[in-house]
C-alpha cells in the first residue's frame, strides 16, 4: 500500500529493511515504480533508518576522511572516526555530491544531505531509492554476515527455486521470458537476486533491481539449483565441481569490494552453498527447449538432461 | 544424503580438493555499481528505473 505523503518509506527486500525519513515535512518522500512492491508499512525486525535533508551546507566544512573506496566518478566511501561516509555524484550536478549520507559502522543509522534540484530531490518531492544509493546500501549491509546480492535472473517453479546467473548480455531476461511464456513460474527478478542462509538451506529473493517489464517481485523461493547462463548453439548442461563453482558464482556477485571481511564472507557463503546446492553450466539456445533441458537436469542430473536434448557428455570444461 | 536434499539433514562430510588457480573476467564498472545500468552495460534498460549516474546521457534520468 502506498504510503501517506508524510510518512517515511520502508523499502524491505530480503527481510532486509531501510526506512527513510526527511527532516522537512513539506518535502514528500516518492519510491520508484519498480520499488513500490517492496514498501512495508511498518519495520521489520532488521531495518536500517535514514534521516535525509536539503543541503544546508554542514558537511561542506568538515575535513574529508579517509577514503576506503571510491569508484572514480559515481560515488566514494569514506571513514569518519568510526562512521562511514557515502557519497554520490554526477557529471551534470557539478563536482559536490548530490547525495552524502553518514552511517554508524554497521549501516543501521544514517543521517544525510542532498542537492535540491538534484536527481534526488526535486520540486519538493524526495526519491530516496534512485540507483544506486539504496543498492550500495544495502550491499553494505548483505556483507555483514546477511547475504550475497547476485546478478541472475531467479524463479520459483512448481516449489522450487532456480537461478540463473549471468553477467550483462548473457540471456537473463531472455530465460526469464521463456519461463513466462511456458507459464506457471513466478519471476522474482530478471537481473538482481539476494540469496540468504536460512534454516530450512538456502533461499532466493527478488529485488526491485534493474529488471526488466515489471517482473520483480518481493517473494521468495527455495534455492533448489543454480545454472551459470551461457548462450550457444545448443542445449547443455555440465556439471561444475565446487572450487570453479565458486570462482563462476563470484565473477557474477555484488560483494564488498572495499571490505576484506565482507569480500571473505562472499567467498565462505558461495563455497558453502556450492557444497549444498548444484551448480551448473547452461549452455542454451533462447527457445522453449532450453527451459525441458533445465527441467531434466533438475530431475535427473546434469547428464540425462543432455542426453534427453540431444546433446553428447562431455567432461567438464574449464571455465 | 544428495546436494538436492541440502537442508534436510546434517552437511555431507567435504572432500578435499587441492588447490587451484583460476583466472575469471571481471566488469569493473558493473561489479561496483558505478555505471548507468540502462545504457552502459549490455542488458535491458529497465523502463522504470531511475538513474542518477549520468542523467545526460541516460534515457532513464531522474531529472
Amino acid at each position: 500500500m502506498p504510503p501517506k505523503p508524510d510518512s517515511p518509506l520502508v523499502l524491505e527486500i530480503a527481510r532486509i529493511g531501510l526506512e527513510v525519513r526527511v527532516v522537512d515535512p513539506e518535502i514528500r518522500l516518492v519510491a520508484e515504480p519498480a520499488h513500490v512492491p517492496f514498501l512495508a508499512e511498518t519495520k521489520g525486525e532488521d531495518c536500517a533508518s535514514v534521516l535525509l535533508g536539503p543541503v544546508s551546507g554542514r558537511r561542506a566544512a568538515r575535513l574529508p576522511g579517509r577514503t576506503l573506496f571510491d569508484t572514480g566518478s559515481v560515488w566514494r566511501l569514506e571513514e569518519i572516526g568510526d562512521n562511514r561516509l557515502l557519497t554520490f555524484r554526477s557529471p551534470i550536478f557539478g563536482r559536490d555530491p548530490y547525495l552524502s549520507v553518514e552511517f554508524d559502522r554497521d549501516y543501521m543509522h544514517g543521517q544525510g544531505e542532498t542537492l535540491d534540484g538534484g536527481p534526488v530531490l526535486t520540486g519538493g518531492e524526495l526519491h530516496p531509492f534512485v540507483y544506486p544509493f539504496d543498492e550500495v546500501v544495502f550491499l553494505a549491509r548483505l556483507s555483514r554476515g546477511r547475504g550475497v546480492l547476485v546478478h541472475a535472473c531467479g524463479l520459483a517453479f512448481n516449489g522450487r527455486g532456480i537461478l540463473f546467473l549471468g553477467t550483462s548480455g548473457a540471456g537473463k531476461s531472455t530465460t526469464a521470458r521463456l519461463w513466462k511464456e511456458r507459464g506457471g513460474a513466478t519471476i522474482l527478478s530478471d537481473d538482481r537476486i539476494v540469496i540468504r542462509r536460512e534454516a530450512e538451506g538456502y533461499r532466493i529473493y527478488g529485488t526491485p533491481w534493474h529488471g526488466e517489464a515489471g517482473w520483480e517481485t518481493p517473494a521468495s523461493a527455495r534455492l533448489d539449483a543454480v545454472y551459470i547462463l551461457d548462450q550457444a548453439p545448443r542445449n547443455r548442461v555440465q556439471e561444475i565441481s565446487p572450487n570453479a563453482a565458486v570462482a563462476q558464482m563470484m565473477v557474477r556477485a555484488f560483494p564488498s569490494m572495499w571490505d576484506q571481511n565482507g569480500l571473505e564472507f562472499a567467498v565462505r557463503f558461495l563455497a558453502d552453498m556450492a557444497d549444498l546446492v548444484p551448480v551448473r553450466r547452461l549452455q542454451f539456445l533462447p527457445e522453449p527447449s532450453a527451459i525441458d533441458c533445465v527441467l531434466a537436469a533438475c530431475n535427473g542430473g546434469a547428464a540425462e538432461a543432455t542426453l534427453r536434448n540431444g546433446g553428447t557428455q562431455e567432461p567438464e570444461e574449464e571455465p | 544424503m544428495s546436494r538436492e536434499q541440502h537442508g534436510r539433514g546434517a552437511s555431507p562430510r567435504r572432500s578435499y580438493q587441492p588447490p587451484q588457480l583460476q583466472k575469471v573476467r571481471l566488469i569493473p564498472d558493473e561489479a561496483v555499481l558505478a555505471s548507468c545500468k540502462n545504457n552502459a552495460t549490455a542488458g535491458p534498460a529497465g523502463p522504470i528505473q531511475k538513474c542518477a549516474t549520468n542523467p545526460a546521457v541516460c534515457s532513464h534520468s531522474a531529472s
